[in-house]
């Protein structure tokens, strides 16, 4: 006899059930056996499985092979048993068991139904638990919506065919549909889940899968979802009903539903059972998940139904995380912007720049397609644009900057922002202006009171899932910050490039003064040392000559004499030079033509321009204007530059001499053929005493450049291939009609002077 | 004969003014300063003076302010070797204004103009 140890399949081990029938048996017939009995109750149940009817039999061949049973089967009855009323017993007995076997059975599946529920629940949390984990791991709402819609889709999640995610847009007041996923027919449908079967992939890798690359899947049933938008309002569309009533709704029937199921969601998406539920968040329904079976028509359970109003609980806080963290994010870039605006104030002083990058933030921060920023100027009413971003040139582009032009005169004429947030249904816009921008800003840009411009912003792109597509008071707000920054950084640029050009001119004034002072230092030194020697020259020449007339003509000395006679001259017409730049005063100014003072001194050089075969090249304009200039001094300039350019031309080159209006001046140009003069040489060319190394005292361009400079005009010299020298002579077309009388000839009416001297002049 | 008076610090110069003048037909008296020069005219009578302006001390302009004082009709032709007090109105007293040279011909040229279109009044 071997006792079965054989466990079931159940994990319930036989033998602990036979040895309960035993004692139960005994028990009932008061048979003291009690697995005491040489024929053990259970040697019955070497091949015994619960469940098998023949266990009555089996029983009562063991009861009737145990004599202990027998004996005192036969005691309590007070008689022998014939064999038949044994068998009756047993029989009887077998019955009692086979009962109390079903009872037993049945407790033990319920137990078994009970475990397999619990493990199930202990499933679909854990599930639940992972979609969590992922969930909350993201901020992004991409993200998080592509892992809603891979847990209620995944085999290895909640399993469902397909699903959709609405979310409710509070600003627009409708239920849009954002993403879906779920393959598009049978065939898709099968595909996939021979392949998720074939690969056996976690449910981390399907949301991992889902979720990798940017933006929203570009599928058939995301299409779908985008092309949803209800109003929210009730008896629309199941969807709406669901989030307003904030409760799921599993239509089983879709014939026979109660409620509405929009024409639009009937013709995108139902096709037999779904479920929808509210996608909560701390009371408050921000969208709905739709979900069904269509290609495995598996019925959808109530615990599914559970499961998906769990996970919709979890992803309304996933997504209400997300919003936050994106207005966190805006508000942090915003920061971060203004930061940005304030560096780059400090960091640029340059007018344009400081334009430009105000222009470029305000559109960027915001999210505008295009943005202006406008100069005011308040004394001539006038506005001009100073910086652009994103407007192009093209005719569109154009219309619109006089739409900004427009706007920014609003928000100047009113000192506060205009925002338009939807020029379409604005009445103080045109049908072309209204096709040009839908969403508008302007703001004016205030500094210390002045207004000194404006920006406008038009067409907002949206920054983010929870942005929209008009300007909303957020935007005004920060574009009114901006502003102010803006607007003292413009200031601030606009008076440093005051500064500047006021040092610049200062800078001018002094080397002037610099040079001024230098020259008339050297006159004054001049002037001393012409005197100086013109004393000694005039003795030395003057007794030379008298010495020379009381000669006679044969006299051999009267060689020697002459040549100190010529070289006095030479000595004393250098000190003319001299003196003439050292006697520089004031010049005689007269209304004179330019072109007389050219030709006279073209005649002046004539001789030295037939000595040096030059061909010139006259070209005087007629119609020039007279100007107010010292005949003389002026008339010196030209020869001077007349002679410098005929030392530097090669013999029969050419001179050209051209007159010109050229602005608010008049030039005289004088160019001749030769050498190009090296940079570091023209430097020089007006320093006084410089000279190219060929005879002259250094003094005729100085001398020309300081009369020039006396007339409030300059001398400008270049060289190029055609020219060897160019000097242009710029003198101002003066309006300046003062005709002060300076020294007189007075020569020439000695008598009125010497009156006027008696008078006491 | 016109009597000329020539000042001038300069010796050499004096020396040549005198000769050549004289060869001209003048008397010539020289002066080395300006108040030898006023001495001078104080003391003589004279038809024209040559006055050189740079001169140590009292200079040609103040010479002319005092000669002016009490001789008022008296030529003066200034001899200097600036030409830059022809802006100077002091100088506009004086009936000419020549610049010095070795080259006396314009000298001389204004001194005999001076001369002959204006008998001196005495």
């Amino acid at each position: 006899m071997t006792e079965s140890k054989a466990a079931g399949s159940d994990g319930v081990e036989v033998s602990s059930v036979l040895k309960c029938w035993e004692y139960r048996a005994c028990d009932k017939l008061g048979c003291p056996a009690r697995g005491a009995s040489d024929v053990r109750c259970w040697i019955v149940s070497r091949d015994f499985r619960p469940g098998v009817s023949t266990t009555g039999d089996k029983y009562l061949e063991s009861c009737a092979l145990c004599g202990v049973f027998l004996a005192r089967l036969e005691r309590s009855v007070g008689r022998r048993l014939s064999d038949g009323a044994v068998a009756d017993t047993v029989r009887f007995l077998a019955q009692e068991m086979c009962l109390y076997e079903g009872a037993l059975r049945k407790a033990y599946e319920g137990l078994k139904v009970e475990h397999l529920n619990l493990e199930t629940r202990i499933h679909e949390f854990s599930i639940l638990f992972k979609i969590c984990n992922v969930m909350h791991g993201t901020m992004e709402l991409e993200k998080i919506l592509k892992i809603i819609l891979a847990s209620v889709t995944s085999g290895n999640a909640l399993g469902f065919n397909r699903a959709m995610i609405l979310l409710v847009d509070e600003e627009r007041g409708v239920l849009s549909g954002r993403m879906g996923t779920g393959p598009s027919s049978m065939e898709e449908a099968a595909r996939i889940w021979s392949e998720l079967e074939a690969s056996n992939v976690s449910f981390e890798a399907v949301v991992r899968m889902s979720t990798e690359g940017p933006g929203s899947p570009d599928d058939a049933l995301t299409r779908t979802a985008k092309s949803l938008v209800f109003p929210l309002k009730p008896g629309i569309d199941v969807t709406v009903d669901s989030v307003l009533g904030k409760q799921p709704l599993h239509i089983r029937d879709i014939d026979s539903y109660g409620g509405t199921i929009s024409q639009k969601l009937r013709d995108s998406f139902v096709r037999c059972e779904f479920v929808v539920v509210p996608i909560m968040t701390k009371g408050r329904a921000m969208g709905a998940l739709v979900a069904d079976n269509v290609f495995s028509r598996r019925p959808i359970t109530e615990e599914e139904v559970d499961l998906l109003l769990g996970l919709a609980h979890q992803a309304g806080l996933a997504v209400e995380n997300a919003a936050v963290y994106e207005s966190m994010r805006l508000r942090l870039s915003e920061v971060a912007t203004l930061q940005e605006v304030g560096k780059g104030i400090l960091s640029t002083t340059s007018l344009a720049e400081v334009l430009e990058l105000i222009a470029r933030i305000s559109a960027q921060v915001i999210g505008a397609k295009g943005s202006v920023l406008w100069l005011y100027e308040e004394g001539q009413d006038r506005i001009t644009p100073g910086a652009r971003f994103g407007t192009g040139e093209s005719i569109v582009q154009k219309s619109l900057t006089e739409l900004g032009e427009k706007l920014a005169r609003w928000a100047i004429a009113e000192k506060a922002p205009v925002l338009v947030s939807d020029c379409g249904s604005d009445p103080r816009f045109s049908e072309t202006e209204k096709g040009l921008a839908s969403s508008v800003i302007a703001v004016p840009l205030a500094a210390l009171g002045n207004i000194v411009g404006a920006i406008t912003v038009y067409d907002k792109v949206a920054r983010s899932d929870f942005d929209t597509s008009m300007f909303d008071r957020d935007d005004e707000k920060f574009l009114v910050i901006l502003a102010d920054q803006a607007a003292i950084a413009v200031q601030n640029a606009r008076l440093f490039e005051t500064i500047k050009e006021t040092e610049k001119r200062l800078r001018e004034t002094q080397a002037l003064l610099l040079r001024t002072e230098k020259l008339a230092a050297l006159g004054e030194m001049s002037a001393k040392v012409a005197h100086e020697i013109r004393n000694p020259l005039t003795s030395i020449g003057g007794f030379a000559r008298r010495v020379n007339k009381n000669l006679k003509t044969n006299d051999p000395n009267r060689d020697y004499l002459d040549v100190i006679i010529k070289e006095t001259e030479r000595l004393e017409r250098i000190l003319n030079e001299q003196l003439q730049f050292a006697q520089l005063s004031r010049p005689r100014l007269q209304m004179e033509d330019i072109n007389s003072v050219v030709e006279e001194s073209l005649r002046l050089v004539s001789e030295e321009t037939l000595g040096r075969k030059a061909r010139v090249l006259k070209k005087l304009s007629m119609d020039l204007p007279k100007l107010l200039l010292d005949y003389d001094k002026i008339k010196q300039v030209l020869i001077n530059i007349l002679q410098n350019a005929l030392k530097f031309l090669p013999l029969g080159g050419k001179i050209r001499v051209e007159t010109k209006k050229a602005g608010d001046s008049v030039q005289v140009i004088i160019a001749n053929e030769g050498e190009r003069i090296p940079g570091e040489l023209m430097d020089r060319l007006f320093v006084p005493f410089f000279t190219s190394g060929k005879d002259g005292t250094g003094l005729g361009l100085a001398v020309a450049y300081q009369i020039v400079r006396e007339h409030g005009g300059e001398i400008r010299v270049k060289s190029d291939k055609e020219w060897g020298t160019v000097f242009c002579v710029c003198l101002p077309v003066s309006t300046n009609q003062d005709r002060r009388r300076t020294v007189g000839d007075r020569r020439a009416r000695p008598a009125d002077r010497r009156k006027r001297f008696q008078e006491g002049f | 004969m016109k009597t000329l008076l020539v000042v001038d610090d300069d010796g050499s110069c004096r020396k040549l003014y005198e000769s050549e003048f004289s060869d001209e037909g003048y008397v010539v008296a020289g002066a080395s300063s300006g108040p030898e020069a006023l001495k001078l005219l104080e003391a003589s009578k004279f038809d024209l003076v040559i006055l050189d302006v740079k001169m140590p001390g009292m200079d040609g302009l103040d010479t002319l302010c005092e000669i002016m004082k009490t001789k008022r009709n008296l030529p003066v032709v200034i001899n200097s070797a600036y030409g830059t007090f022809k802006s100077n109105f002091t100088t506009w007293n004086a009936e000419a204004y020549v610049v010095k040279s070795s080259n006396l011909d314009e000298l001389k040229r204004t001194v005999r103009a001076i001369l002959e279109q204006k008998p001196c009044p005495r």
